[in-house]
């Protein structure tokens, strides 16, 4: 069997992605819509807005995450939780449509708006119970890889006690990157198979995991290079707060915004680039190929 | 160009979103969030000084003072301007401008009349910049003053044990003597006047710290007994129990009078831990006796 080029699919879809930018436009729309929450978050504190946000973040939070610099404090996590409702009412449906513009492209079919449009609606339940599905299983594997690396931690912590914190804090975001990016490689087909092999959401799912599970290493690869780009950007971010003492408050909003930019371009080549791969796999499109 | 357009647009609508909220949030009642913003930075910057006052460059003491002086003056009806205001008095004493500090302190006086830990703290301040400034005459009477008119605030209940530290920095044994009979005697009173309240609640417990420090064990053993008595609850417990052993075994040599305490705290108690735990040392001490 033919070694899979990796290489090769990365440059063929950074090429299409930077020949035929409207596969961006479906994640521009997605950064736009975050960007429109992280500023409807970073307000909430405020006069009018408090009137309404103030008892919901005073009930969750506590009354000094109303006020300054508290407020910037909770804005990550707030905007984790306003990420999450966009991905699985419409990030998911977005991410397909991507996926949509980029077969017909590769197909020499002509990118028209209202035909994907409604290709997506179609999808769409499909779509929005895999984007709940991944939540779960994010959600999940989180609170897992915080157990495990605890129980490390108590262990190693015995063994060498000298090991500053920032340490284990960088070592537990590379772990839950890491696992996220094995996870990854098994589910993240999903999405093509649905759009491209117009696939119901449990076969789509199984079929992802089992190609995953056959081609783990190239998904694996051909995923983790470019999602672990996002290294700094998440380092960065756990350790806002300290950088907030160091530097100002504002930054916390500084860094989110980056990493809602950063993700725009890495998520759309991260799907684009296993989508191609699922393309080359299609029996038609090997024999043209 | 039509997705350049559509960019362009959204990049607009963020713009104008974060303008408009900007501007409606600047016509907060209080204008609250913009003084917190400039304490914040004050704080800070005073936080930098207080780590190595005797090396902090003039223009630091400057802007901490600027910020806090625009805050007063441009933010009078913000929430933490009277939090201002105490600080720039904190900032005065501590940097030796007692002038400045009595004029503003005066001026905190009059302005927040109706509200009593404002007042108590400000009133603390005055007797601490006398203090400061070598005259205890006068601060002593501004001690009693805080003691007599904020009896119900913190200050004011801590007012009698302070000025038994000032006489303890300076070697002076008989007034220290006299300073403790005198806390004890006010403790004492305001437990009575308030019995069964937090307040009196508070009173006892410095009562049982002044003669615990002034070495009158007798009367220490006294107010434990009384408080465990009149207060039973298990902050309580938690708090004096701890007490009994050395104050009645070790230096009043009556181990009777602990097992009693404790069979009588047993009584009280529902927690089986404590229960067991009172139990052990209970066997304890009669296995001695």
């Amino acid at each position: 069997m033919k070694k899979y080029n990796i290489r090769k699919n990365w440059a063929d879809s950074f090429n299409t992605i930077a020949r035929n930018p409207v596969v961006l436009l479906p994640f521009i729309v997605i950064a736009f819509l975050e960007t429109l929450s992280l500023e409807i978050i970073f307000f909430s504190a405020r006069w009018p807005f408090s009137i309404i946000a103030g008892p919901i973040i005073k009930k969750f939070f506590g009354e000094a995450f109303l006020h300054y610099p508290a407020n910037l404090i909770t804005l990550p996590g707030l905007f984790y939780f306003a990420q999450t409702a966009i991905y699985i009412l419409i990030g998911i449906a977005l991410t397909a449509t991507s996926v949509n513009i980029f077969k017909n492209i590769k197909a020499h079919l002509p990118v028209k708006r209202d035909a994907i449009l409604k290709n997506t609606v179609k999808t769409y339940p499909s779509l929005a119970a895999y984007a709940l599905v991944m939540v779960i299983v994010t959600t999940l594997l989180q609170k897992i890889d915080m157990f495990i690396f605890a129980k490390a931690l108590h262990i190693t912590t015995k063994i060498l006690p000298q090991i500053p914190q920032q340490v284990y804090s960088i070592s537990l975001t590379i772990f839950i990157l890491l696992t996220t990016v094995i996870i990854q490689a098994l589910l993240i087909l999903t999405v093509p198979v649905i759009v491209i092999e117009k696939t119901r959401l449990v076969k789509a799912i199984f079929k992802s995991v089992r190609l995953g599970f056959r081609n783990f290493a190239v998904i694996f690869n051909l995923i983790f290079l470019p999602l672990a780009a996002y290294l700094p950007i998440i380092l960065l971010k756990s350790f806002s707060a300290e950088l907030a003492g160091k530097t100002f408050p504002e930054i916390t909003l500084c860094t989110t915004l980056l990493g809602v930019i950063v993700t725009v371009f890495l998520d759309c080549f991260v799907i684009i680039c296993v989508s191609k791969w699922l393309l080359d796999h299609q029996p038609s499109t090997k024999a043209q190929g | 160009m039509k997705m350049k357009k559509i960019i362009l647009y959204m990049v607009l609508i963020l713009i104008v979103v974060w303008a408009a909220f900007s501007l409606v949030s600047s016509f907060s009642p209080g204008k609250d969030y913009a003084a917190e913003k400039l304490i914040y930075r004050a704080m800070k910057l005073n936080s930098v000084i207080a780590r190595n006052p005797d090396v902090t460059p003039p223009r630091l003491l400057a802007a901490v003072e600027k910020d806090l002086l625009t805050l007063i003056k441009k933010y009078p009806d913000a929430a933490v301007t009277k939090t201002a205001a105490i600080t720039l008095a904190e900032f005065y004493i501590s940097n030796k401008k007692y002038g400045e500090a009595q004029s503003l302190i005066k001026s905190i006086m009059t302005e927040y009349k109706e509200n009593a830990a404002v007042m108590s703290t400000a009133q603390f301040l005055k007797a601490l910049t006398y203090e400061r400034m070598g005259k205890w005459d006068k601060a002593f009477a501004e001690f009693i003053a805080l003691r007599d008119r904020y009896p119900y605030t913190q200050l004011g209940m801590e007012a009698p044990l302070y000025i038994v530290k000032h006489y303890e920095t300076k070697g002076e044994t008989a007034a220290v003597d006299k300073a403790y009979a005198d806390a004890a005697a006010f403790y004492e009173k305001m437990e009575k006047e308030h019995s069964g309240k937090r307040l009196g609640y508070a009173a006892a417990l410095l009562l049982i710290q002044t003669n615990m420090n002034s070495k009158h064990y007798e009367a220490a053993g006294r107010a434990i007994e009384h408080t465990l008595n009149r207060y039973p609850g298990s902050m309580t417990f938690r708090r004096l129990l701890p007490y009994l052993e050395p104050i009645f075994i070790e230096k009043l040599k009556s181990p009777e009078r602990v097992i009693a305490i404790y069979k009588n705290v047993m009584e009280k108690v529902r927690d089986p831990k404590l229960k067991k735990l009172l139990q052990r040392h209970i066997d304890k001490l009669s296995g001695k006796k």
